[in-house]
């Protein structure tokens, strides 16, 4: 829940006073260099997936596809040497790195995408009738949240994964998504609870638009660029706890994914046996990919709000 | 900014506050405890290896003088040491330092050494049992261990079963003493195995520890209550060459008892490690890590990786075995489970195809990484049980090492399934599936349930395995009425018989009125047969040569069913760190089984000898 | 007007008692809705590794009657309630007969402390980067430096004391491996054993404090830049005040109570975040307990230990609603 808190303290305030009413003429706002680098680095990393899978044999990811314990080309690793039919190395079991990374990675992503989407129509839904409402739905949207918020994630992940030992992609982004969307909620709400009294949505309801109207056809085209960071936020949250889950050995088996990966190799000791490339690789490729996502957000904010670019 | 300041500081206040009512909610000794103990201790002055740490001063000694287990589990409640709680408490130490068991048995010959008994001896109807106890056993105290603590002990357990000694409630009638040294036990019914089951140590510990009358007696009706826990009076009070000095959240230190019975009764020497640590890391890697730096002599069950990684930097580290597997077995072999009352796998034929299409040296290769042999049955491979793994393998009954995939696949289609354009078999439109559960907290069987699976989809049958907590695993099999619902395949172990296949065997098919056998749900006629067999089992005493062709006989059933498919020796690789100490058990010097969590312990700690 | 009002003061209570009901029967559902017996699987899984128990049928049935597990559910749900209320935990099923109580009295102190330093540290520091990263006369290689140590954020943190724990304890050897406390000091206010306790804790501290920090620079960045536009800074730059002491008294200050807001917020994932770093470190605190308890299903540990969280982020979360109108007038909580 925390990555978005920052976003909420600083969008109050800010839409409220000139979010709605002009955007500073000079440049345009979408030309930001974090928004942009980010988004072409993720990019590329989802094209070279998404690409590598066409070239490279899918079925490497099975057990026992390849030798076991190979390094990295031009390594070596107790007497075997790295070569280019597995150019990122296998693990114990003989499955090879580069091809449960290129079948891990758009996995994991669109599990995060998926269930920040939900989390955040969710949020949109709650949050807007939260926030315009008001009253008993404002406190019955905030008991829900509240309530799901304390409860230990850990503890709501292991049952149900428990419950639903093999769930596949929608079911696991829909597991998610139970985490997603509390978030969305409450900034949302600040959100609308600041445009509530901007002329624009007074004139409205003096003119009699309905409610509804007002919501998603006069506040929601304003917030653009603010629900894409949220969507952004929401991915990198929903992938952060979609790889602490499959770390703890928690995620599905049936499909390769970094996260059972890592698990994999954390319980084979890999660290110790010195096996770099086996927990190194998916690392590096989940950090660089949350770097991204932030940059994104980031960038977003900044569009969204004048006054967080650069000076 | 005051306010604010303000504002934070009450914040933390509160929450500090709210901590100690919280922490002040119950009172618990173990602090203090621990603050006594340890405080004598600095006032005795550090001394040199070279004299040795002088009696009374064990718990300075140096780290040459003292040996560091892995504590693998967690006791939570530190100031509790009755025996009979079931928190993890014998695991580190109390069983292997304190408590001395009655009998304990030899993996490799199959016998049943005496230890605090001298011998037990059953009528010919094995109904009474004769023990005979080891004169001049003392307890730590100093008062004689005799036949007034057996039968009070064994009265204790009879009086409040089941919390405490369920078995031997089941099978014990009464409990009199004879003599000083001789108890005898009038059992309810015929058990050949009363003396090995019940009063000996036989795969973790002997459960039924004897305890001091003269300590429990307060506390005959309530022993759970009791704690036996108060180091001014010396407790916990057992027999063993060891006393407990102090513990910490994840240390348990002993310290030796100069005056232990064995020395004066000319049973064994004083052994050598003048102190005792249990010491719990959090991971495998910190345990490597320690081992490695010689902080710890002693690791539990880990990886074959990780124990490759730990030689390579650590030239002391040794195996059981100086190559590969580097480790020895585990009484528990590991097998292929399948529900024989599912839909689909009720069918013999399949089982015998995927009996057929399991490659077992490549389970070994893959899974293993060579850590371990491929079983020729269901039993594991002890010295004790050559005899019974040989007769099979002399009858034809053996598991094989490798595949017959073409074999395999003409079984499935003798069946009526054909090939669909997926690659998997199919019939009545149904597809021929398996989906293999595995633990979650076993990486062992979850690396056993990929290669299964995927040498499965080789054949065409569409596997796949599935990861799953312990308990939802065991959930996942046991039966709830509807059949189509529950379990196809799962990789399972069965821990029974390491000295004779009777307890193995009767878990498939055993108790008085059961309908079908184990967790498979066996049932049929070669059932039937099978059951006649293993109830012949229960009546002769263990090692008897006249079970081995009944053992052929069961076996014979079990191929022919095909109930569940044997698949590898379950391997336990246990790193020991030579730097410190030497003569730890290996494969060239077998005296006991590698694991120092296990109540064998007690023979590594009297072979121990310093390296120096 | 005052901005905290006894009408919205009961309203929030109010609130706050139905998220802690709610959340502790959800708890309860929960817990009980994995497949299985926890005191069937405890024996079975027993038998499994040591070897078989006769009689063990007589013994699970023993146990669940001892704790009230054949009773019918509503029963089971009532008491529940009842004892929670009254802080009564009952005993464990997995470390019969210690009680519940007793294992949270030993794990609260360490993970309260873990808790407390790292929420201080990532406060203090956290905003301290934050303001000078959002600060524009902050130099510019200053602020190209801070984005690159965000590197760890949003990583799991497990991963992060992996790491940590493989560089410094395995390689290095700077710090200890697992624990709390070396064994050879003695437990008390006495200088050797506070220092064990810190070098001890300087690891998990350092994996929780990576993985989170992150947020709260960028949070306090934001914050800083929004309020630097505003117009009483803008009057307090025309009136010629010096620029650091604007940052300090007019900025700061203000960006300060949102931030306190999202550490109140934050304070449910910081603490689930720490379950797993104590399993890494083997940290004898609430995480350990939690972690076992939940793959053990100790119902009663699972519950109680839920309760304490529940309680610390339910509480943190009022009591910031409560304290906000006092501290700042500017925000009233009447009917609009």
């Amino acid at each position: 829940m925390k990555k978005t808190d920052f976003v909420e303290n600083t969008g109050v305030e800010v839409l409220a006073e000139d979010g709605c009413k002009k955007r500073p003429p000079k440049d345009n706002p979408w030309k930001n260099s974090r928004l942009i680098i980010g988004t072409i680095i993720l990019g590329i990393l989802i094209i070279i997936a998404f690409v590598g899978q066409l070239f490279w044999d899918k079925t490497l990811v099975n057990v026992g596809s390849s030798p076991l314990n190979l390094p990295p080309v031009g390594n070596e690793y107790r007497d075997q040497i790295g070569n280019w039919a597995h150019p990122l190395g296998t693990d114990n079991s003989g499955r090879d790195i580069l091809a449960l990374v290129l079948v891990g990675l758009p996995h994991s992503l669109g599990i995060g995408f998926v269930s920040a989407t939900i989390g955040l129509t969710i949020g949109i839904i709650f949050g807007f009738s939260a926030g315009y409402l008001g009253g008993r739905v404002d406190d019955v949207i905030r008991l829900l949240s509240d309530t799901t918020m304390n409860i230990p994630a850990l503890l709501i992940l292991i049952i149900i994964q428990s419950l639903i030992p093999n769930a596949g992609f929608f079911a696991m982004a829909l597991l998610l998504a139970v985490f997603a969307w509390q978030s969305p909620t409450r900034v949302l709400r600040a959100q609308v609870l600041s445009m509530k009294h901007a002329d624009y949505v007074k004139l409205a309801q003096l003119s009699g638009s309905p409610d509804q109207e007002i919501m998603f056809k006069e506040m929601m085209p304003n917030l653009m660029p603010f629900l894409i960071s949220q969507l952004t936020a929401g991915t990198s949250y929903s992938v952060l706890i979609l790889v602490g889950v499959e770390v703890l050995g928690l995620g599905s088996q049936k499909i390769p994914s970094l996260g059972i990966t890592l698990n994999n190799a954390i319980n084979a000791s890999a660290i110790l046996r010195g096996m770099w490339w086996w927990w190194g690789i998916p690392t590096i490729i989940l950090i660089v990919v949350f770097m991204c996502l932030l940059l994104i957000t980031v960038g977003l904010d900044e569009v969204s709000n004048p006054r967080l670019r650069d000076h | 900014m005051q306010k604010q300041k303000r504002t934070i500081t009450c914040l933390i206040a509160l929450m500090m506050i709210f901590a100690i009512v919280l922490s002040s909610c119950n009172t618990s000794p173990t602090d203090e405890v621990v603050e006594e103990t340890s405080g004598t201790s600095d006032t005795v002055g550090e001394e040199t290896a070279d004299t040795g740490t002088q009696p009374g001063n064990y718990e300075n000694a140096t780290r040459e003088e003292t040996v560091y287990f892995d504590a693998y589990v967690a006791h939570v409640d530190h100031a509790n040491w009755n025996p009979f709680i079931t928190d993890n408490l014998r695991d580190v130490g109390l069983q292997q330092a304190l408590i001395e068991p009655l009998f304990m048995l030899n993996y490799d010959t199959g016998e049943i050494d005496p230890w605090l008994g001298l011998s037990m001896e059953a009528n010919d109807t094995f109904d009474v049992w004769t023990l005979n106890l080891r004169p001049g056993v003392k307890w730590s105290d100093g008062e004689d261990f005799n036949a007034d603590d057996v039968v009070f002990t064994v009265n204790m357990f009879l009086a409040n079963t089941p919390d405490l000694g369920a078995d031997v409630a089941l099978w014990t009638e009464s409990v009199e003493k004879i003599n000083d040294l001789t108890v005898q036990f009038n059992l309810t019914d015929s058990n050949p195995r009363y003396q090995l089951d019940i009063w000996s140590f036989k795969i973790w510990g002997d459960r039924n520890s004897i305890v001091p009358e003269h300590i429990w007696n307060e506390y005959a009706d309530n022993p759970m209550e009791f704690t036996n826990y108060d180091p001014e009076q010396g407790w916990p009070v057992f027999t063993g060459p060891y006393l407990l000095s102090k513990f910490t959240e994840n240390e348990y230190i002993y310290v030796r008892n100069d005056n232990w019975w064995g020395v004066e009764a000319g049973f064994q020497d004083l052994p050598a490690p003048k102190r005792l640590i249990w010491i719990q890391y959090g991971t495998e890697e910190s345990k490597a890590a320690a081992m490695i730096a010689n902080d710890l002599d002693a690791m539990a069950n880990t990886s074959l990786g990780a124990f490759e990684a730990m030689t390579a930097a650590n030239s002391n580290i040794i195996g059981w075995e100086s190559e590969l597997p580097y480790g020895t077995i585990d009484p528990c072999p590991r097998y292929l489970s399948i529900n024989n009352e599912h839909p689909i796998w009720s069918d013999s034929t399949l089982r015998q195809a995927v009996n057929l299409a399991v490659d077992r040296e490549q389970i070994v290769t893959i899974a293993y990484e060579g850590g371990t042999s491929a079983s020729i049955s269901i039993f594991p491979q002890y010295g004790s049980m050559e005899q019974y793994n040989s007769a099979l393998e002399d009858a034809g009954l053996a598991a094989s090492k490798t595949a017959d995939t073409e074999a395999a696949k003409a079984l499935i289609e003798s069946s009526g399934w054909v090939l669909n354009a997926d690659g998997y078999y199919e019939k009545d439109g149904q597809v021929l599936t398996m989906s293999i559960l595995t633990i979650e907290e076993s990486m062992e069987t979850r690396r056993i349930g990929d290669v299964v699976a995927e040498q499965l989809r080789n054949i065409g049958i569409d596997a796949e395995s599935q990861v799953l907590s312990f308990g939802a695993w065991l959930t996942a099999q046991s039966e709830d009425g509807t059949p189509e619902d529950d379990y196809e395949g799962a990789v399972s172990f069965v821990c029974g018989g390491v000295n004779e296949p009777y307890v193995t065997l009767n878990t498939f098919g055993g108790g008085e009125d059961v309908t079908k056998g184990g967790m498979e749900r066996w049932s049929g006629e070669s059932w039937e047969a099978f059951r006649a067999s293993v109830a012949q089992l229960k009546n002769l005493a263990p090692g008897d040569a006249a079970g081995v062709p009944v053992v052929v006989e069961a076996y014979e059933n079990i191929i022919e069913d095909m109930p569940f498919v044997t698949l590898t020796q379950a391997s336990m690789l246990t790193p020991l760190n030579t730097t410190y100490w030497t003569n730890w058990p290996t494969s060239e010097n077998p005296y006991t089984i590698p694991s120092t969590w296990v109540q064998s312990t007690h023979l590594i700690i009297h072979n121990l000898q310093p390296a120096n | 007007m005052n901005g905290l009002t006894w009408k919205y003061a009961l309203h929030r209570i109010g609130i706050y008692l139905l998220t802690i009901l709610i959340s502790i029967t959800l708890i309860f559902v929960i817990s009980r809705a994995v497949p299985g017996d926890p005191i069937e699987n405890m024996w079975r899984q027993l038998e499994m590794q040591k070897g078989q128990i006769e009689g063990v049928d007589l013994i699970i049935d023993h146990y669940k009657e001892l704790f009230g597990l054949n009773e019918p559910i509503g029963i089971q749900y009532l008491k529940y309630l009842w004892n929670t209320v009254r802080f009564e935990f009952g005993v464990s099923f997995v470390h019969y007969p210690t009680s519940v109580s007793s294992m949270i009295g030993h794990a609260l102190p360490w993970t309260l402390g873990l808790g407390l330093i790292t929420t201080l540290i990532i406060f203090i520091f956290g905003n301290g980067i934050g303001a000078v990263f959002g600060w524009e006369r902050t130099p510019k290689f200053i602020k190209t430096i801070i984005p690159s140590s965000l590197i760890f954020t949003s990583i799991p943190s497990v991963l992060a004391a992996l790491f940590l724990l493989s560089i410094f304890s395995k390689n290095l050897g700077w710090f200890p491996l697992a624990g709390a406390y070396n064994s050879n000091v003695t437990q008390g206010w006495n200088w050797p054993y506070i220092a064990s306790v810190i070098k001890y804790g300087f690891l998990p501290v350092l994996s929780i404090l990576l993985v989170n920090i992150g947020w709260t620079i960028l949070g306090m960045r934001a914050m800083v830049v929004t309020i630097g536009g505003a117009d009483y800074v803008r009057l307090a730059q025309a009136k010629g005040l010096k620029p650091f002491y604007i940052l300090k008294k007019y900025t700061v200050r203000n960006a300060l109570l949102p931030q306190l807001t999202s550490l109140a917020l934050s304070l449910g994932g910081l603490i689930s975040g720490q379950v797993l770093v104590e399993s890494i470190f083997s940290y004898p605190g609430m995480g350990m307990l939690i972690f076992r308890a939940i793959r053990e299903q100790d119902f009663n540990v699972i519950q109680a230990t839920s309760y304490m969280f529940i309680l610390i982020t339910a509480t943190s979360v009022l009591l910031i609603d409560l304290l906000y109108p006092l501290i700042d007038p500017r925000i009233t909580h009447g009917e609009d």
